[in-house]
Parts: C-alpha cells; sequence; structure tokens
C-alpha cells in the first residue's frame, strides 16, 4: 500500500468513527428519557430503582375505562382533522397552484398564523363561537376538530407545498386534460398520487398533533388523551407514562411508515436503471 | 410587415388524413403585451407545420390556444372547420407533447401511455394492447413496465410522443419536445417524429426556436414575430424566397450589401440581380444576400482579401474584409475553398439568384437575437459600406 493510499484509508476510518460516535451520542440523547419512562412505567416499586419489572402500569391502560375512552376520543378526533384537512387544503392548494399562484403567499401567511398565536388567545377567541355553536352541533367533544384543523395547517400546510412544489403539477395537469381528464380526475389520478408522501406526512404530522394537544382541551374541559394522562398522573404516574410512551410510539410508528412509503420504490428504480446501463444522472434530469 | 394569411398549399398527405386546423385573426395580450397579433394560418389536413421563431414570439401561445390551454382574446380557432373556441381542453380531442418531461410519476410507461384511454372509458385489455402497440411505434416495447424515473430524458419524450398518439388525436401538438434533450437524443427522436408522422400522418402543429428543426421536420414552416405570421411556406421556399427582412436575419446567415433597386432588379458589388417579392424596388436600398449566393475569385487588383477560412466539412466559410473593410461571409465547396487562405486577394460578387431589397439601415427587430444555432449570425456580420 502506497502512503498516499494509507492515509486516505486512515482519513476514511477516522470519519467513519466519527459518525459513530456522533450516531451514539444523539441516538443516546433521544432514547434515553424513552428508556426512562419505560423503566419508570415497569418499576414494581415506582418510589425505588429495583430491578424486579412489573406490567402493573401497562395493565392499568386498559382497566382504566377514562384512559381508554380517552384515547378513543382522541383517536377519532386525529382521523377527523386528519379527513378535514385533506379534504379542505389539498384541493384548495392544489387549485391555487394551478389556477391562482398570485395567491399563494398570502394563503401560506394565513395557514402559518396558528404558529403565532398561543393556545390561550385561540381558546378566548373561540370560546364565545363555540358557545354559539354547541346549541346547534351538540356539546360532542368532536367539536374540536374544528380548533385541531387549524392548528394543524402550519405543519399540513409545509408537507403538501413542499410535495407541489416538488413536481410540475402545471405540465402534469394540463397533459392530463390535453388526454380527457376532467379537473376530478386530474386531481384524484394524477394529483394526489403524485403528491401521496406529502399528504401521508401532512396526515401524520397532524395525528401527532392531536395526540399530543392539551392546552386547548383542558381549558375548554374536554377529556382528551393528554388531560386524562395530566389527571391519572397525579392519581398513578406509572399509568399516565406508560400512556404517554405509547402515544410517543405510536407517532414514531407512524413516520416511519410515511418515511418508507416509496422508499422501496425508489430503490427498485434506482436498481432497474442502473442494471439497464443508465448512469444515475440520466435519471432525474 | 404585414401579417399574412396563406391557404394550405403545402404539402398535404395525399390520403387525406388528419383534419384541418385554421387559426383565424388570433389576438392575445399579456397585459401590455401583446403575444398574438392577428394571427392568422390554415393548416391542410395531414400536415406537418412548425411554428418558428425567437422567445416570445407567441408561437407557444398559438399552440396553447389550440390545445385549450389558453384563451384567445378575439379570433377563432377551426378544427376540421368547426370554431373549438368553447370546448375545454379535455374535450378537443388533441394530443399534446411538452417540453418539459410530462410523464405521470406515479405510472409506468404502458399506463402513462393508456391514460388517455382511460379516460376515454376504453376496456383495459383493449387499453393495455393499443399502449403496448404504440410503445412499440416509439421503440420503447420492453420498456413499458418502468416508472418514469427509470427512464433518461430522451425515452421520457418518446413515452409522452406515444401517450400523445395512442388516443389517435385529430391534432398532434409538439411544444419543443426536443429542446430539453442532448444534441444526439434530439437528433434520434427528430427523424423518429418525422417518421412516425409519415407512417400516421397526424396533422401536426410543431413549435420551435430551432429553424434546423423546423426546417427538417416541416412539410411548410410558419415564421412569427411580434405574435405576426412573418412568411409561411415550405423550407425551401422559406430559406431562398425570405419575403421579410426578419425573415431572411431569421432563418440562416445573411450579408447586408449596400445596392440600387431599379426595375425589379438591384445592382449590388457591380452585379445585377433579380429581386424577390416583397423588395424595396427603387432607389438605394440594403441588400441580403446568403452566404452561398456570394462567390470569390482570386484577383490581385480585386476587391477584398481572405481573412479566415473555417473548414466545416463538405463546406468551407470565408471571411472576406471588403477594401471598405466591411466582412462578408462566403460559402463553398471544400475542394473549391482550397486554394484560398488567409491574405488571399479576391474579387467578391453576388451570384445571379433572386434576393431581398429593404430600406438602407433597417434591422428586422426580432423579439429575440435571430438565427438559429449557428455561430455566424448575420448579425455578427458588419454591414458593408461602399
Amino acid at each position: 500500500m502506497t502512503p498516499r493510499a494509507s492515509g486516505v484509508g486512515r482519513r476514511s476510518l477516522a470519519r467513519t468513527f466519527a459518525r459513530w460516535v456522533i450516531f451514539i451520542v444523539v441516538g443516546g440523547y433521544l432514547l434515553l428519557p424513552l428508556f426512562a419512562m419505560l423503566e419508570f412505567s415497569t418499576r414494581e416499586t415506582p418510589t425505588a430503582m429495583a430491578w424486579k419489572r412489573t406490567a402493573l402500569g401497562w395493565k392499568g391502560i386498559a382497566d382504566n375505562p377514562s384512559v381508554m375512552s380517552a384515547i378513543v376520543l382522541s383517536l377519532e378526533l386525529a382521523a377527523l382533522t386528519v379527513a378535514v384537512m385533506l379534504f379542505l387544503l389539498a384541493p384548495t392548494m392544489v387549485w391555487v397552484h394551478l389556477r391562482v399562484p398570485k395567491v399563494r403567499r398570502i394563503i401560506e401567511f394565513i395557514s402559518l398564523l396558528p404558529l403565532t398565536i398561543p393556545a390561550i388567545v385561540i381558546v378566548v377567541g373561540l370560546a364565545p363561537v363555540y358557545r354559539q355553536l354547541i346549541p346547534v352541533i351538540g356539546q360532542s367533544p368532536l367539536v374540536l376538530t374544528f380548533i385541531y384543523v387549524v392548528l394543524v395547517l402550519p405543519y399540513a400546510y409545509r408537507s403538501i407545498d413542499a410535495s407541489l412544489r416538488s413536481i410540475d403539477i402545471e405540465t402534469l395537469a394540463q397533459a392530463a386534460r390535453g388526454l380527457g381528464a376532467s379537473w376530478l380526475q386530474v386531481f384524484l389520478r394524477v394529483v394526489v398520487p403524485s403528491i401521496r408522501a406529502g399528504l401521508l406526512s401532512a396526515a401524520v404530522l397532524s395525528i401527532a398533533l392531536v395526540l399530543g394537544e392539551f392546552t386547548i382541551s383542558s381549558l375548554l374541559v374536554y377529556d382528551t388523551l393528554q388531560v386524562i394522562v395530566n389527571q391519572v398522573g397525579q392519581d398513578n404516574a406509572q399509568v399516565a407514562v406508560a400512556v404517554s410512551l405509547a402515544a410517543l410510539l405510536f407517532g414514531f410508528v407512524l413516520l416511519f411508515i410515511v418515511s418508507t412509503v416509496g422508499a422501496g420504490r425508489r430503490r427498485a428504480a434506482r436498481a432497474t436503471a442502473i442494471e439497464a446501463g443508465l448512469e444515475e444522472g440520466d435519471l432525474y434530469e | 410587415m404585414t401579417p399574412e394569411t396563406d391557404t394550405a398549399k403545402g404539402a398535404a398527405r395525399a390520403d387525406g388524413s388528419g383534419v384541418g386546423v385554421q387559426l383565424v385573426g388570433l389576438r392575445r395580450s399579456f397585459g401590455p403585451t401583446r403575444a398574438l397579433d392577428e394571427l392568422s394560418i390554415d393548416i391542410a389536413p395531414g400536415e406537418f407545420v412548425a411554428f418558428l421563431g425567437p422567445s416570445g414570439c407567441g408561437k407557444t401561445t398559438a399552440l396553447r390556444i389550440i390545445a385549450g390551454l389558453d384563451d384567445a382574446d378575439s379570433g377563432q380557432v377551426l378544427v376540421g372547420g368547426k370554431d373549438i373556441q368553447r370546448l375545454p381542453a379535455n374535450r378537443r380531442d388533441m394530443g399534446m407533447v411538452f417540453q418539459a418531461y410530462s410523464l405521470f410519476p406515479n405510472m409506468t410507461a404502458r399506463d402513462n401511455v393508456a391514460f388517455g384511454l382511460r379516460m376515454r372509458k376504453i376496456h383495459k385489455r383493449a387499453r393495455r394492447q393499443k399502449a403496448d402497440e404504440v410503445l412499440g411505434v416509439v421503440g420503447l416495447a420492453a420498456y413499458a413496465d418502468r416508472y418514469p424515473n427509470q427512464l433518461s430524458g430522451g425515452q421520457q419524450q418518446r413515452v409522452a410522443l406515444a401517450r400523445a398518439l395512442a388516443i389517435e388525436p385529430r391534432v398532434l401538438l409538439l411544444d419543443e419536445p426536443l429542446s430539453a434533450l442532448d444534441a444526439k437524443v434530439r437528433g434520434e427522436l427528430r427523424d423518429e417524429i418525422r417518421r412516425i408522422h409519415q407512417e400516421i400522418g397526424t396533422t401536426t402543429v410543431f413549435v420551435t426556436h430551432d429553424q434546423e428543426e423546423a426546417l427538417t421536420l416541416a412539410d411548410r414552416v410558419a415564421v412569427i414575430n411580434y405574435g405576426r405570421l412573418q412568411q409561411i411556406g415550405p423550407p425551401t421556399e422559406i430559406y431562398e424566397k425570405p419575403r421579410t427582412e426578419f425573415v431572411a436575419d431569421f432563418i440562416g446567415l445573411t450579408n447586408r450589401l449596400p445596392g440600387v433597386a431599379k426595375d425589379g432588379t438591384v445592382s449590388v458589388l457591380d452585379t445585377r440581380v433579380p429581386l424577390l417579392e416583397g423588395s424595396v424596388q427603387s432607389g438605394e436600398v440594403t441588400v441580403l444576400v446568403r452566404p452561398e449566393a456570394m462567390q470569390v475569385t482570386p484577383s490581385a487588383d480585386g476587391n477584398g482579401r481572405i481573412a479566415m477560412v473555417s473548414f466545416r466539412g463538405s463546406i468551407c466559410m470565408l471571411r472576406v474584409r471588403l477594401v471598405n473593410d466591411a466582412l462578408m461571409l462566403v460559402q463553398m465547396p471544400s475542394a473549391e475553398a482550397a486554394q484560398f487562405v488567409a491574405g488571399t486577394a479576391v474579387q467578391t460578387t453576388v451570384r445571379s439568384v433572386p434576393v431581398l431589397a429593404v430600406a438602407p439601415g433597417s434591422r428586422s427587430g426580432g423579439r429575440a437575437s435571430g438565427a438559429g444555432s449557428d455561430p455566424l449570425l448575420s448579425s455578427d456580420v458588419p454591414e458593408a459600406v461602399g
């Protein structure tokens, strides 16, 4: 081995080592709290460290009807929020991109507003609206959906917008129109499949936000997951931590699913193309 | 420069397949910019017409209006004699290929090609069969199951062409489909487009700013500038008999020489040559002469000297500096040019072919800088005086 080759080999080894160190430090920083939650939620004696483990905290989730109903409610709210958000936001954004791109900045500004408004201000502002609405639409906690749709706007907007910008939606729509597609067919058969990753990402972020939301539901006195976790935590901290960890893991699983959607196909595409003798640069020109 | 309406007298297909397209007095403005200004063109059934012009001349706007992707402020688009202005794009039965790669990324090549058939509710088996057949026509039968990101740029444009052809459109619209491709692939696909048109015979409108593409592919070329039709005709006519200064400047190379016009002829470099239609007929003029219409002979007391000889394979391009310091371009076969080297004294004359004469000092003023891909543009050649 020449001195030059040996130098290159040492640098490569050092880089690999540095990558692993960073990976382990960051991974440890992120995972340690989760392990701590798992450790605490499975302790036999909550007040002292011990090797003996118990699943009582986790069983307590199923045994506590208020926890179960809160989980169901939060999942219902998440599903409804995602449905309403996608139904309202996706067609609107596609329409704006295609037909009135001039108002894109206005839509973006409006969508980002909830980030800048504190939750308490939103509650104070919307409480009178809810007082008017509740006699009409009922006392169901699902009315929180309306606020949550507003809350998830900034995150959903960003995800969908990034997807729309990554494709030439105008040319695709024009091509589809020229081939005989109605606007609905353009949306459902061409645009939605092309921005599927963005829609999924928006949905997951919305679910994560709804499952983790506490302030608004607490102030409006609705027993969502985080409100109940807080209440249960005052009586049985292990159950509360178990529920929180379960919610976190649920969010991680969703994120993992989204990040792997399409990755398999992209890998296959790359492999087939390279097999066919195409250069990498030819593929995505 | 008057707008021209020309009846379709080009090389319409003998079998009469396809439908005729007429653009009648199309106007379209974008704010203060007038993209189309009374544009009128007749396209015969089965004809291949190229819209040629500089960037921003309105050629793509005209195509988009035909496709229904844009609306004219006034005027008519007649297809098969019927005004289709009110028909939405999805009911016009036109196939279009775009400059940008426009394949649907979530579909395989076969599904892309079958998309138009699916919109027409053709049975699954029939549309698969048709898609495979058309993919075969563009030479991509083996790539039917690939996604767009598994195809090169040239292959994607072939699939886009197949997709447009699969619906058997009344009119095929091609919006600079070759401009994003490298030179080799562009040449291959250009030949492919020509072959397919000859096989299928669909009325085709091809938009390009590349004169070589237009002259090679089209039965007739419509040269457009500032939204107005400058001239329409077969490629040879456009090249050899330009009717306006813009067309002469935009297509190929042109020398600008002073001359005196009289009685349908013009005296230029001591030679009297006939004038083309559209020329200024009397008085002092600027004569536009193609490099191949110039000739040089060795002469010790001639009117110029060879400044440079550029070898281009079968032909050579000579730069001749006249005694008044003006520079001329002369094209001749390489075999004849062998006798010339830089510094050779020559007599420069003009062959007796019809030329266009314009008012002295005028320039065509195209929206962009004239001619196509040749590095020796007319604007590079200083105007000869005296």
